[in-house]
């Protein structure tokens, strides 16, 4: 008797996990891969567009998490994924855009996919304690400049977005900083917060409730976003005057090279439209992210630019590919 | 508001039919898949986290809290049982659960687990509602270099885990450090001994490891024992019941691993099974008679129970005060937050009193029903070493293969869990123990990133170590441990010398 009871429970795990995987395979089923695991905002974001898929289309739609170096196992799983259309990759810098400039890929970031639509910017900010003696972004360049290589920033990872686009304001003012990478922005905010290291480049989604609580402020953003708590804050642009230093932490959807255009064509108005709606931009807004939508073109002209600037830093911060 | 009210807040919520279904939703949930080896409340929680979509979110976080607690409990039965850790942080309870089990004792075994659970998680959850932003501020003041101090004494501490000759655990602590090394290096970014598998570049899971080295060895290990020769234990009300020593020796490591389990648990980043492991350093430390451990040891079991149950609660500390979660699951936590469009936060506990509150209260409510679901069980899962192994060895290998794959999605960490398995076979069977070897595992990497990011802050000075009260405070603990166990083992061997000297003498 108890070992049937086991027996069957046992049956009933294996059966639901296999039920799990199982829905993935089905036709008709839009495969969305996300290079990050369930629960940060990518995630929350393919989960937005799925679900509005399905309710504006006859589509049924999966989020794929597959998470791990750095995005580039998911870019491969698209890349190497049939061009029929119903596998799409939700891309953001990191894998497609970084990564090229650093170590040999499996994958062409250049040739082996298609740009569907641009849905989001998660845009990075300049973050302090909210003690800080440095009041506005002059105060730290000037600092800097000072005693170069004496005030840390902290990064989400080494060759992150986060630590480029630090890396690039630091070349920008002709500055000289000390970069700690640290595994993510958990860690990193503890320390900011606990004043371990004075500074960090972080995403506005991850310091806005630290903002909030008047516990850390923000000195510059590195593209415009509008955020109740970072109202009024410049961009880096602004504040040093130069343009051309504006770096969107563009996401879009990417399709494997070789899908049918129309296809293509299909998905993009649909994820466009939903881009526009007036309750993504509120979804939005508790992500952190801008509502920055855009078509294939624009997508690939964002992506285009990226390439070069990160490829342009890594050189100039003599950053070694492996 | 006063805590009374605060609470009062919180039974309202906890107390609501639906969050009361969708509380022992989790706990049931949680404990099954501690139970299963390979499956843990990561893959679980990640599994669920889609279907919280839809459920308000007080419920939502309430059932994946208890996914979580509930896993804790549920881990620690299949390493009594089958020397099978269910989660990585319970592998140390095989070192004296599984003796116990041998000896006919598996009743009392999972009874006293199930009882230092409940204490350590009561516990962590008192301190929890006591001291919640107290903790969360200490808690920012530890950087870098306290972080090393501390898993220094780790360590240390804990170095002395594995039973039989040290220069085997110190060799398999140091094979640990070394398989902590691969993956991307954080500090330069550089993927090291990935041997070309862009797999690696994250470094093998600890989900994957431990299962390999436990799990797997176990299983091929048992494939030339006899069949059934295992205890066949008549399982009565009676036979669960702790002796009077029992419970005298298990009352006070209950206490001291709560305590353990409470601290480390609430800082980010240290993580469950380093609170386990500490807790039973320390018991095999302070006992009167340390060969006892790895023998079937009472304490053995309670201490690190105690200690990761309450580390499960206190974990939510850094996470629900700060919005800073220290671990992928607690990270997890806070997403079912962001889907439904709450924003995690120093903010998070004035802003939604009834949320906080709520999974507080719903934390004790889910402990008492785990009791209640548990004790009865226990002569249940008992009766599982009656299963034939022709059936329970291949379902424990498919649990595990689901489980390694769960935590990335990836096949690869399927071939790795053989592979190791294979190694943990080896290493078993030349008489090395695995614990040590997660003990590195788990620390080193740890140990390197803060050790290499004091160093980088301070541009090189190590005077930082002794300069922060902190970390200077727990180094100084280091080395006294390290002189007094050099002491004690001289005046043992001088001892022995002794001994041996007057058995000369006069043998018998």
């Amino acid at each position: 008797m108890l070992r049937k009871i086991i027996c069957g429970i046992a049956m009933a795990g294996v059966s639901g996990i296999a039920l799990v995987g199982a829905t993935a395979a089905s036709a008709d089923t839009l495969r969305i891969v996300v290079p990050f695991s369930p629960g940060g905002a990518q995630d929350t974001l393919a989960r937005w567009y799925a679900q509005h898929l399905e309710e504006r289309t006859d589509m049924s739609v999966v989020v794929d998490n597959r998470p791990g170096a750095g995005g580039s196992l998911a870019a491969d799983e698209v890349a190497q994924a049939d061009p029929d259309g119903w596998t799409i990759l939700q891309a953001s810098g990191g894998a497609i855009t970084i990564a090229p400039h650093l170590r040999e890929l499996p994958y062409d970031p250049q040739n082996d996919f298609v740009q569907i639509a641009m849905i989001a910017d998660t845009p990075m900010t300049l973050a302090v304690r909210a003690d800080s003696p440095f009041e506005t972004l002059d105060d730290v360049i000037e600092a800097a400049r000072e005693q170069p290589g004496e005030y840390a920033f902290a990064s989400t990872g080494h060759t992150s977005v986060s630590h480029l686009t630090g890396t690039l304001l630091a070349e920008a003012a002709d500055i000289e900083l000390l970069h700690v990478p640290y595994q993510g922005a958990a860690p990193g905010l503890s320390d900011l917060l606990g004043g371990i290291v004075p500074l960090m480049v972080t995403s506005a989604a991850s310091i806005d409730p630290m903002v909030a609580a008047g516990e850390a402020r923000v000195l510059a953003v590195f593209s415009p976003i509008e955020l109740p708590n970072l109202e009024g804050v410049p961009t880096v642009e602004e504040v040093l005057g130069t343009d051309g230093l504006n770096s969107p932490v563009w996401t879009g959807y990417l399709a494997p090279a070789g899908t049918p255009q129309e296809r293509i064509d299909e998905l993009s108005a649909a994820i466009q439209e939903i881009c526009e709606l007036p309750e993504t931009r509120d979804r939005y807004m508790s992500l952190g992210a801008a509502q920055t939508c855009g078509d294939a073109a624009a997508l690939a002209e964002t992506m285009a630019v990226d390439f070069e600037r990160w490829g342009e830093i890594i050189q100039a911060a003599g950053i070694e590919p492996e | 508001m006063d805590l009374f009210s605060n609470l009062m807040l919180g039974v309202d919520t906890a107390l609501d039919p639906t969050t009361l279904l969708y509380c022992l939703i989790g706990v049931t949930l949680g404990t099954l898949i501690g139970v299963l080896p390979g499956i843990g409340a990561l893959a679980t929680i990640s599994l669920l986290l889609p279907i919280t979509y839809h459920i308000a979110p007080a419920p939502a976080l309430v059932m994946l809290a208890g996914v979580w607690y509930g896993a804790q409990y549920g881990g620690s039965i299949a390493s009594i049982l089958l020397n099978l850790p269910g989660t990585p942080s319970s592998a140390v309870v095989c070192l004296d659960g599984y003796p116990m089990t041998k000896q006919g004792r598996a009743g009392v075994a999972l009874f006293v687990t199930t009882i230092a659970s409940f204490v350590g998680s009561m516990i962590g959850i008192f301190i929890l509602v006591m001291f919640t932003p107290a903790i969360a501020a200490l808690a920012l003041r530890f950087g870098p270099a306290e972080y090393f101090a501390i898993m220094l004494l780790g360590l240390v501490a804990a170095s002395t885990v594995a039973a039989g000759p040290p220069v085997k655990g110190l060799a398999m602590v140091v094979l640990g450090l070394l398989l902590g090394t691969v993956g991307t290096d954080v500090g330069s970014g550089v993927a090291r001994f990935h041997f070309g598998f862009p797999q690696l570049r994250d470094g093998i899971t600890l989900v994957a490891l431990a299962m390999g080295l436990f799990g797997i060895a176990e299983v091929v290990g048992s494939v030339n024992r006899k069949l059934g020769a295992e205890v066949r234990e008549r399982i009565t009300f009676r036979s669960m019941l702790p002796t009077r020593t029992d419970v005298r020796q298990s009352s006070m490591p209950m206490l001291r691993g709560s305590a353990v389990g409470s601290f480390i648990g609430a800082l980010p980043g240290a993580g469950v099974a380093i609170s386990a492991f500490m807790a039973y350093a320390v018991e095999k430390r302070i006992a009167r008679d340390p060969s006892r451990f790895g023998k079937g040891a009472i304490e053995g079991i309670t201490g690190p129970e105690a200690a990761n149950n309450a580390a499960a609660q206190t974990a939510f500390v850094p996470t629900l005060a700060l919005g800073i979660p220290g671990s992928a699951t607690m990270g997890l936590m806070l997403g079912a937050l962001i889907i439904h469009g709450i924003q995690p936060g120093p903010l998070f506990i004035s802003n939604q009193p009834e949320l906080f509150w709520g999974l507080v209260v719903s934390f004790g409510v889910g402990n008492i029903l785990l009791v209640i679901l548990n004790l009865p069980l226990i002569g249940m899962w008992v009766a599982l070493l009656r299963v034939p192994y022709k059936l329970l060895y291949p379902a424990i290998i498919i649990f595990i293969c689901i489980g390694v794959y769960s935590v990335r999605n990836n096949v690869f960490d399927i071939q790795l869990v053989a592979v190791i398995g294979i190694l943990g076979y080896i290493l078993v069977t030349f008489g090395f123990s695995a614990a040590p070897l997660l003990l590195g595992f788990v620390l080193g990497p740890l140990m390197e990133e803060t050790l290499r990011r004091t160093l980088l802050l301070s541009r090189g000075d190590p005077t930082v170590f002794i300069e922060r009260p902190i970390s200077a405070g727990f180094l100084a603990v280091t080395a006294a441990l390290l002189i007094w166990s050099a002491y004690s083992s001289y005046r043992m061997q001088r001892r022995e010398k002794l001994a041996r000297e007057s058995g000369l003498k006069a043998p018998e």
